[in-house]
Formats: structure tokens, C-alpha cells, sequence
């Protein structure tokens, strides 16, 4: 194999991960495999953050716990962020917290306010029928430069005469369209809701639509 | 300067401004935009090159702002 051209080297079937690949590491020649490569790709290097309402101060994994308190913070090196998930517990990132998906998964009442977590992309909550108003926080995510999906399936009761606010995201056209039908399946009336700033998608048709009936049951809506 | 509404009866704007958006008793928003903004029946739109001016007319209707409205 000495002296062989790369161009001249047989194909790889479908990896596997497990192959072994050489890099250059600050001056060192290592190596690393495709699964790590593939990994960074994915997101960084982070994985997938799946948060349960369980006893307070249990240890979810290194640095996160669930604590039914006020207010938590993801630290990074990008700055202060928080997820805060009032009336039930408490979400703590420490340091080093890099999740692009965090997952509520069985988070069904309450409110909820996410902002600038920059690295977040995915942000799902399976079990959230219902939002109320806890005093400072309803249902807001903003600032979160990064992302583009809010999977809501089952959310169903929203408060009327309110806001609700996901300024400065990169939401997709199809999380927009989704969160404008939910407020109207709510059948909730006179509220506020911003999705505007950042990268958020325009509504589609669909979107529209929905938000011509939210503005004739006296909402107010802002969208890039 | 208020937005009439349209034929639907809605009141939009998407030209860059401060925009006010009241009930005839309370603000319900009031921000700097450069996007679209809708409102219906029983809201009016206001807008304004400045926030002074929307102040101005927070204060000569004697609108009620609440806490979370900067």
C-alpha cells in the first residue's frame, strides 16, 4: 500500500462509525473516528438534553439539575443564558451545557420562558397541554439565535388578554404556522404574540390564515 | 398617526416605526419594529418615528401601561 495515491484506494462500503480516520491535532498526527466527525457534524459534539420533572435536586446528567425553584441558567462561554420553568421546577445548565436539543418530556402545566440559549435548535415539550400565567413568565422563547423548532403537539389551553413572545429566533415557516394554529385551537382571545426579529420564517398560507381569525378575535401580531 | 383599518377591518402596517397598540385603556404593545404588525376590532394601531411621541399620546389618553411593557 506504500507510495498508493488516495484516488487509487479502494471504496469504503457504508460506514460504520467505527472506522478510524487520521487528523492533525495541534501539531500531533491522531487519530479519530468517523462517529466523532459525523458527531461535530450533527452539532457540535453536544448531545440531545432530555429533562423529566423528577425529585428536587436529582442529577439529571453533569451539570443539569431539575429543582422546583424560580429561575435557571444555562452558562456558557457565550454568556449568561436561562431556561426558566415556573410553577414546577427548575432547569440548571452549569457550565459547559452545549444541548442543541432540550426535551421536556413530561412538563404538561405551567409556563415557561427560554432565552438566549444560543445553541439551541430544537426545543420539544410532548406533554405541555397547558400555559398559565405564573406571574412573570407565560410561554415565551426569545433570542435564541439558533432555533428553528418548538414541538408543541398537545398544547391546547392558552390564557386570554396576554402576551406570548418568540422574538429573535430562527424559527421555521413551519413551527410559525404550528404556534399560529395552536392559539387559535385554544380559542383564546385579545392577546399579543410576537414572532418577530432574527431569522423566524414568514407565516405561510396556512399561517396567514390563522392569523387573520387570532386578529378578528381581538390579537395583536407581529411577524417578519 | 393611527392606521384606519381595512376592508376586514384590520389595522396593519409594515413600514419600520414605533408602534403603539392600545385598547382605549391600556398599552398592549409598544416597541421599535421593522416587521409586520396586525391588529382588529377594538384595537388601534398608532405609529411614530419616535417613542417620544407615542409616550405623548400613552399620555394624552391617559392609557395604562403595564409593568411588562418597557
Amino acid at each position: 500500500m506504500a507510495n498508493k495515491k488516495i484516488s487509487q484506494l479502494t471504496s469504503a462500503s457504508a460506514l460504520a462509525g467505527t472506522e478510524v480516520l487520521p487528523i492533525v491535532q495541534g501539531g500531533t498526527t491522531k487519530k479519530v473516528t468517523a462517529q466523532a466527525i459525523a458527531d461535530l457534524a450533527a452539532g457540535g459534539g453536544s448531545q440531545p438534553l432530555v429533562l423529566d420533572i423528577i425529585a428536587d435536586g436529582t442529577v439529571v446528567s453533569n451539570n443539569q439539575q431539575v429543582r422546583p425553584v424560580t429561575m435557571g441558567y444555562i452558562t456558557t462561554a457565550s454568556g449568561n443564558q436561562s431556561i426558566e420553568v415556573k410553577t414546577f421546577l427548575e432547569v440548571y445548565f452549569g457550565q459547559g451545557a452545549t444541548s442543541t436539543t432540550v426535551t421536556l418530556p413530561t412538563f404538561d402545566i405551567g409556563s415557561l420562558n427560554v432565552s438566549n440559549a444560543n445553541q439551541l435548535v430544537t426545543l420539544s415539550l410532548p406533554a405541555f397541554t397547558t400555559a398559565i400565567n405564573t406571574g412573570m413568565a407565560i410561554f415565551s422563547v426569545n433570542n435564541c439565535q439558533s432555533l428553528t423548532t418548538i414541538n408543541i403537539p398537545v398544547l391546547a389551553t392558552l390564557p386570554s388578554n396576554t402576551w406570548f413572545s418568540f422574538s429573535g429566533n430562527a424559527l421555521s415557516q413551519a413551527t410559525v404556522d404550528t404556534l399560529l394554529a395552536k392559539f387559535v385551537a385554544s380559542g383564546a382571545t385579545n392577546n399579543q404574540v410576537y414572532l418577530d426579529g432574527g431569522a423566524n420564517a414568514t407565516p405561510s398560507s396556512a399561517g396567514l390564515a390563522s392569523k387573520a381569525t387570532l386578529v378578528s378575535r381581538g390579537w395583536t401580531i407581529s411577524h417578519n | 398617526m393611527y392606521i384606519q383599518a381595512d376592508q376586514n377591518n384590520v389595522k396593519t402596517t409594515t413600514a419600520p416605526s414605533w408602534r403603539l397598540v392600545h385598547n382605549g385603556t391600556t398599552v398592549l404593545v409598544l416597541k421599535e419594529q421593522a416587521c409586520v404588525i396586525a391588529t382588529g376590532e377594538g384595537n388601534e394601531l398608532f405609529v411614530a418615528a419616535t417613542e417620544a411621541e407615542c409616550l405623548a399620546e400613552i399620555a394624552r389618553l391617559g392609557l395604562i401601561k403595564p409593568d411588562y411593557i418597557q
